[in-house]
Formats: C-alpha cells, sequence, structure tokens
C-alpha cells in the first residue's frame, strides 16, 4: 500500500512537473508564433505603406484613381473597419486578462491581434492598388 | 481600484476609432458616387487624411517590431514603457486624427436651396410631410427598425410606378419641387 501510494504520488508529480512544462513550453512557443507573424505581417505592411506614401504625393492623379476605383476604396473601408474591431475586442481581451490573469485570454486575444493585422494588411494592399498606375 | 489601469486607455481608443470607420464605411456604402464624389472634391483633405491614415499604421507596426527586439532580448524590457507605448499613443492620436478628417469629407450634407429662408422652410416642410419616415430619418438604428416594413412594401405592392416614386427620394423631391415650388 505504502508502495502503491508513493508510486502514485510520484506519478502525479510528474504529471503536474510536465503540465507546468507543458505550460511553460506553450506560452513561450505562442509568444514566438505571435511575434513571428507580426514581423511577416508587419514588413509588408510597412513596405506597402511606403510606396503609398510616394504614390499619395500626386494629388490630382491619386484623387482620380480613389473616385473611379471606387468599388476597391469600399473594400478598403471595410478591411479598415474589421481592423479596429478585432483591435478593440483584443484591447477588451487583454483588459480581461489583466483582471482574471487566465491564459486562455492571452492567447485568443493574441490570435485576434493577428487576425487584426491581416485585416490591416489587406486595406494597405487594396490601398496600395488603388493609387498605382 | 485594481479596474483601472492602462488598457482602457486602449480600449476607449479602439471604441473612437471602430465607430469612425463604422460611420465612414456605412456612409460610403449607402451613398457611394456621392462620397466618391466628396473625396475627389475634397481631394487635399482626402489625401492628408490618407497619409496620416498610412503613417499611423507604419508606427502601430513598429510598435510590433519594438516588442518582437524586447522579446529577442535586444532592447531591455523598461523599452515598452519609454518607447512603445508612446509610439502606440501616437499611432492611436494619428489614427482618430486621420478618421475624423475621412469623416468629415464624407458624411452627408444638408441640401442648401439658393432661396429665401421662407421659401426654403416651406420646401423642406413639404418634402418632410410627403417622404416617408424612412428617408427623413438619418438614424441608421430608426433605418434598420423600418426595413422590415419597406420590405413588406417591396413584396405587396403591385404599382411599380408607386415603387419608383417611393424608393427614389431625389426623383420625388424633384417632382414636389416642380409642382409645389
Amino acid at each position: 500500500m505504502d508502495r502503491l501510494s508513493i508510486k502514485f504520488k510520484s506519478n502525479l508529480r510528474a504529471i503536474i512537473y510536465l503540465k507546468l512544462l507543458l505550460e511553460v513550453w506553450w506560452m513561450d512557443y505562442f509568444m514566438a508564433f505571435r511575434e513571428t507573424v507580426y514581423v511577416l505581417l508587419g514588413l509588408p505592411i510597412i513596405f506597402y505603406g511606403v510606396r503609398i506614401l510616394l504614390k499619395l504625393g500626386n494629388v490630382n492623379v491619386s484623387s482620380s484613381r480613389l473616385f473611379l476605383r471606387g468599388d476597391r476604396f469600399l473594400k478598403f473601408l471595410g478591411d479598415l473597419l474589421f481592423f479596429s474591431l478585432s483591435c478593440l475586442v483584443f484591447a477588451v481581451l487583454i483588459y480581461l486578462w489583466w483582471l482574471t490573469n487566465l491564459e486562455v485570454l492571452r492567447i485568443s486575444g493574441g490570435l485576434i491581434s493577428i487576425l487584426a493585422l491581416t485585416f490591416l494588411l489587406s486595406a494597405v494592399i487594396n490601398l496600395s492598388r488603388i493609387v498605382e498606375a | 481600484m485594481e479596474y483601472l489601469n492602462p488598457v482602457l486607455v486602449g480600449i476607449f481608443a479602439s471604441l473612437i476609432a471602430s465607430y469612425l470607420t463604422l460611420r465612414i464605411r456605412l456612409y460610403s456604402s449607402q451613398k457611394i458616387k456621392y462620397s466618391l464624389a466628396r473625396l475627389f472634391l475634397k481631394k487635399n483633405e482626402t489625401m492628408r487624411s490618407l497619409k496620416i491614415l498610412i503613417s499611423s499604421l507604419i508606427i502601430f507596426v513598429s510598435g510590433r517590431m519594438i516588442s518582437m527586439l524586447i522579446l529577442l532580448n535586444v532592447l531591455e524590457e523598461s523599452a515598452i514603457y519609454y518607447i512603445r507605448v508612446p509610439i502606440d499613443s501616437v499611432a492611436t492620436i494619428l489614427l482618430t486624427y486621420s478618421l475624423i478628417i475621412l469623416y468629415s469629407v464624407i458624411r452627408p450634407r444638408e441640401v442648401r436651396f439658393k432661396s429665401s429662408d421662407a421659401h426654403q422652410r416651406e420646401a423642406k416642410r413639404q418634402v418632410d410631410r410627403e417622404i416617408h419616415p424612412f428617408h427623413a430619418h438619418k438614424n441608421f438604428f430608426i433605418k434598420f427598425l423600418y426595413s422590415p416594413l419597406i420590405l413588406h412594401r417591396c413584396i405587396f405592392s403591385v404599382h411599380s410606378e408607386f415603387l419608383v416614386w417611393h424608393y427614389t427620394p431625389s426623383l420625388r423631391m424633384h417632382r414636389s419641387f416642380k409642382n409645389g415650388c
């Protein structure tokens, strides 16, 4: 009986250690994944953003293209709307995580922030296509 | 007091940005040609707002890059407070400012006639009396409430001219002015 209880306790301890280790790994892996995706999405956003800024220098041509490519401008506005809504949800989740310290909230907030950056990239690509020749 | 923390600023900023983008999207989707014409006519303001918008987005993404550098231990963790928080604040302010400019450009204006005030009041009264409340009210939620009624009328009305007359306020306004004023 004693031997069994010792075995059970050691197994339980091993499971708890494993769980803690997995939680730490998961946290680190998720953080690394999130930041990698930020970089992967952020670099094209900066690239397209600089291109748009260069193209917007000619006001007459850019405004004419904006007027003529109205459907794409609506897509740009829609992506911007989804980006801001995702940012709102992300901020609320981070606030709740701050209060409750639940890891689920942090991870779902990170995923939604990735979604927000995807919408932002889509918006920037749409605007880039509008102002391009 | 534990409920008060800096993340609340982010929530309020996102709320303002979401509200402005929602209004801009609604206005531009309801009157596409009108909003595009306004964007074209007020080209300087439009281009200024787009430039500020893109700059704010680039600054926002730069903030995320700073987080990556912090994670890689290139920058120390206190950089969050003296680099990333100011960057995020500047990005938020610029984004809100650009959306306000874009909103002021796209927002529909009251039609002003070149006539005396009494004449205009009479015309407006006539239009308000005749036009269906769906067209008279500008509030989106009121429109949303009236939409089932309009759908019902669309389905059960057989008089096509009535439908055209009913759902084209500009034509109707033109007719009422032609007849009455």
